[in-house]
């Protein structure tokens, strides 16, 4: 019986042309033994597979209820943000600063430099986050050096950069908190706008 | 996939120079265009044969398989979701595409394993495929349904979609089918593929991805059908396999895995607590995948090995889920950090299979799956059988087993004469038992390319197939009608020649492996490439023939400096010389001057003594003064047909540093010639032909 779409035929050889109940059995034209077309519709088997298929229909119907009810993931905050920076202290004073944001859920990495040109920001996007945080208790932190930032590295020992700390609000597309340049110095209010055209994480497809 | 980031641990400016910024738009393009390809030479070697074996079982246990990782992957979604998702994706799209992530089973990549381990004819390896090959096609269309909520972000917005995509499988299946079978006609008329032909199929390719695409699924899946549609036609798909694949696998795949690479961090997992939350992925994922085949094969009555060995194999997740992955974070329902989560997941489910497999099922059980399907071809049937009497598995014991590796069945004629001469029931003694040798030529099918089309299972076969019936014409060109009866042969796929080779000697207990010279492709050492892995892998007795053409082997010549590897050759040599009364044997000791005289060792005369006398009649034992007893071995060889050398450094064949041989004698000898490796010290070589006596 050559079978050769897949519309797959539900009568069963006869066991007379397979010699051994496991054996392959040789087809026509075939240039290895194939083994042919055995459905049996046993009544347990079908049981079983219904009885499946149906704990797994229940189960995600209920657990879908519950998360959708009462799972809260925290806001999508991917972007980049545009600071007005130059009432900031020392080197974070720039024209342009951008702070770019990756976000997994509560975890974020980001990068602050000054960035003029979108190019300036599509590179920003691909470079190794140097600012890692997270998202509690509704607001966001995020602390790291700023190695790309003019002047900042120079601030300090040769080879260390300066440290960033920031805690913020998300507020629709603005970006609300305080930042501090090294531990222990006084923190500096700042209000960031999201720059719709860089969200990262916007289905490509 | 993780060189991108241990890359840019270790290396960072050369990271970035390698893959800058601005290249990474183009290689996504690059790598969108190697995967709707990839995806239609996936579809189109998933053949229907594939379902035909116990397709009830395959139907519950592939979807039992899907439905266990699918809930656990749900579970897992609640407590995933607050900590890695966020609020632009619904909880539902997010459970939805993790349950599918978790639920993948790999058919091409586990149709490849299932080569490799020489399964495809055995009752686990075709359950195997025809589950994955179910698998494949429901994770497909629960991946589409997926795509399809994520994008609405509503199981009922995703409705129209659904349908759309089912109205367009409907059309694919009987219309585009019904004209791609012309297509089928036309080439068997032709009886080539032409580049307008071809140029039309990959335009339809291309068409069919961007309806998928505008229906509101993927590009793949259009590529997909369009493969999966193709006639079965075994010439039009080797063919159009042939023409797609090598730039596909070579180029654009390879930048699909850089890609997908650039997109993993690891660096992301960089706390006790993530890493923590990666193993609870990885342990949803392997023990749904595990728990589901195994409680629906067992009750579907399968063994309780065959089963669990079931249970890794659709674990196989692969390159299928690497696919899904880069989908999943393309659309944002997937997060950097549950990426690089779950590639991790896919890179260990994927990389543990074979190792579990052969711990679940090893490789001795599955030679004689093997073996009971193909007894017809009587290959090894007459070794490991379960039920023999004792009597007969004495015999089976005591059975002289020669391997004999063969590269090319045309030119190794040479090769198989020596094994059959070695083998034959020791005329000289008056033994006539047939069953008290066996030669197995080993042909072994070498698959590199990952995920070429020759490497899967069907085409494997038609491989093995093609190669048995020229190791056939070999045998019958023997012209010894009885060499049927003890010239099995075996056939096998494998991934490393050398291993396998070892592993088959050690599994089949062979005696001795006969291996004829090559010459390296990149070494002058005779004893170098191939056979040199040979000799460093076998745990069993080696002798490599360097074959000079000789018509007949009856003058031998054994240089004896009293040593194991000689020894061995010695032994060889009597065999030799007891099955045919035409062959002379010459034991050749060189003195060296000022040198303590070489003598016979007291095994070598017991054995002497247990020769019948007309064996002994025909051995010499003469002894020559030479300073360099090479070059007198080398004088003597002009005398003989086949001389036979142990492993020594008196004959310039020695073993050095890395296990590389010297190869002096193999130059210079002007007879054929076969080196004698020696590896168990107590050996059998003469005891079949002894006990007759």
């Amino acid at each position: 019986m050559a079978v050769d779409s897949w519309q797959l035929s539900l009568e069963a050889m006869p066991k007379a042309q397979c010699p051994r109940p496991n054996a392959q059995c040789p087809m026509p034209n075939s240039q290895f033994p194939i083994p042919q077309i055995m459905i049996h519709l046993n009544v347990k088997l079908l049981s079983f597979y219904g009885i499946s298929l149906a704990i797994v229909a229940v189960l995600f119907k209920v657990v879908t209820a519950y998360g959708e009810t009462n799972l809260k993931a925290p806001p999508a905050l991917a972007g980049s943000y545009r600071f007005d920076a130059n009432s900031f202290p020392e080197c974070l004073k720039s024209d342009a600063l951008v702070l770019t944001i990756e976000q997994s859920g509560v975890y974020l990495n980001g990068n602050l430099r000054s960035g003029g040109s979108e190019g300036d920001r599509e590179k920003i996007a691909e470079e190794k986050p140097s600012l890692v945080g997270k998202w509690e208790n509704q607001g966001l932190s995020l602390s790291g050096a700023v190695p790309n930032l003019a002047g900042c590295s120079d601030s300090t020992a040769i080879g260390q950069n300066s440290s960033v700390k920031l805690r913020g609000i998300v507020d629709g597309d603005t970006l609300k908190g305080k930042i501090s340049l090294r531990d222990g110095a006084a923190a500096t209010d700042f209000a960031a706008q999201r720059e719709a055209a860089a969200k990262p994480q916007k289905p490509e497809h | 996939m993780l060189g991108p980031s241990l890359l840019g641990l270790i290396a960072p400016d050369l990271a970035t120079a390698l893959f800058p910024a601005e290249a990474v738009p183009f290689l996504n393009v690059l790598s969108e265009v190697g995967l709707i390809f990839f995806m239609f030479l996936i579809g189109l070697e998933l053949n229907p044969k594939y379902l035909k074996n116990n397709l009830d079982i395959a139907i519950l246990t592939s979807h039992v398989s899907i439905l266990v990782p699918f809930s656990l992957g749900s579970i897992l979604a609640l407590l995933l979701y607050p900590i890695v998702s966020n609020n632009s994706v619904s909880f539902t799209a997010f459970a939805l595409f993790l349950g599918a992530a978790m639920s993948i089973t790999a058919f091409p990549v586990l149709a490849r394993i299932i080569t490799e381990h020489n399964l495809q004819n055995t009752k686990l390896g075709t359950l195997a495929l025809t589950c994955a090959a179910v698998d494949d096609v429901t994770a497909w269309c629960l991946l589409a349904v997926a795509i399809a909520v994520t994008r609405t972000n509503s199981m009922l917005g995703a409705l129209p979609t659904i349908i759309a995509s089912l109205i367009y499988i409907g059309f694919m299946m009987t219309v585009v089918r019904w004209f791609l079978q012309r297509l089928s006609k036309h080439y068997n008329r032709t009886g080539r593929l032409t580049q307008l032909l071809l140029s039309g199929i990959y335009m339809g390719v291309v068409a069919s991805a961007l309806i998928t695409e505008l229906i509101g699924i993927h590009l793949i899946f259009g590529a997909f059908l369009l493969g999966a549609a193709m006639p079965k036609n075994a010439g039009i798909t080797r063919e159009l396999a042939g023409k797609t694949e090598d730039f596909v696998l070579i180029f654009l795949l390879p930048i699909f895995f850089a890609y997908s690479g650039l997109r993993t961090q690891i660096g992301l997992l960089n706390s006790p607590e993530l890493w923590l939350l990666c193993a609870a992925v990885l342990g949803v994922a392997i023990i749904g995948k595990y728990v589901g085949t195994y409680t629906a094969a067992r009750v579907c009555g399968i063994s309780n090995r065959e089963a669990s060995a079931l249970g890794w194999m659709m674990n196989t997740r692969g390159l299928t889920e690497l696919i899904v992955l880069n989908i999943g974070l393309s659309l944002g329902v997937v997060s950097p950090l549950l990426f690089t989560m779950l590639v991790i997941m896919a890179l260990v489910t994927t990389f543990m299979t074979s190792p579990l497999l052969e711990w679940t099922y090893p490789k001795r059980l599955i030679r004689l799956d093997i073996s009971e399907v193909n007894s017809e071809d009587s290959e090894l049937e007459d070794s490991q059988s379960g039920d023999s009497s004792e009597e007969t598995a004495n015999k089976l014991l005591h059975t002289y087993r020669i391997l004999v590796p063969v590269a090319n069945p045309s030119t190794q004629k040479g090769l198989l004469q020596l094994a059959v001469g070695l083998a034959l029931p020791a005329a000289g003694t008056g033994g006539n038992d047939l069953q008290s040798a066996v030669v197995h030529p080993l042909s072994l099918i070498e698959l590199n390319d990952d995920y070429a089309f020759e490497s899967t299972p069907a085409e494997a076969d038609r491989i093995i197939q093609e190669r048995r019936s020229k190791l056939s014409e070999l045998i019958d060109s023997l012209e010894l009608p009885e060499a049927r009866k003890f010239v099995h042969p075996i056939i096998r796929v494998t991934n490393d020649v050398a291993r396998e080779t070892a592993q088959i000697a050690e599994l089949d207990r062979a005696d001795l492996i006969l291996v004829g010279w090559h010459r390296p492709t990149f070494s002058s050492n005779r004893l170098g490439g191939r056979v040199g892995q040979i000799l460093s892998n076998a745990k069993v007795d080696v002798a490599i023939f360097v074959d000079r053409g000789r018509e007949r082997l009856n003058n031998l010549l054994v240089p004896y400096a009293a040593n194991i590897h000689d020894d061995l050759g010695l032994e060889l040599a009597l065999r030799l010389l007891v099955n045919s009364e035409e062959r002379r044997l010459t034991v050749l000791r060189v003195a060296v001057p000022g040198f303590e005289k070489n003598e016979l060792s007291y095994e070598f005369q017991r054995v002497m003594e247990q020769l019948p006398v007309e064996v002994r009649s025909r051995i010499e034992t003469p002894i020559v003064e030479a300073a360099d007893p090479i070059q007198a071995v080398i004088a003597a060889s002009a005398n003989a047909d086949l001389t036979i050398a142990g492993t020594s450094r008196e004959w310039g064949i020695e073993r050095q540093t890395l296990g590389q041989y010297t190869d002096e004698l193999a130059v210079q000898c002007h007879s054929s010639l076969l080196i004698a490796r020696c590896y168990v010290k107590a050996r059998s070589h003469l005891a079949s032909v002894l006990t007759q006596g």
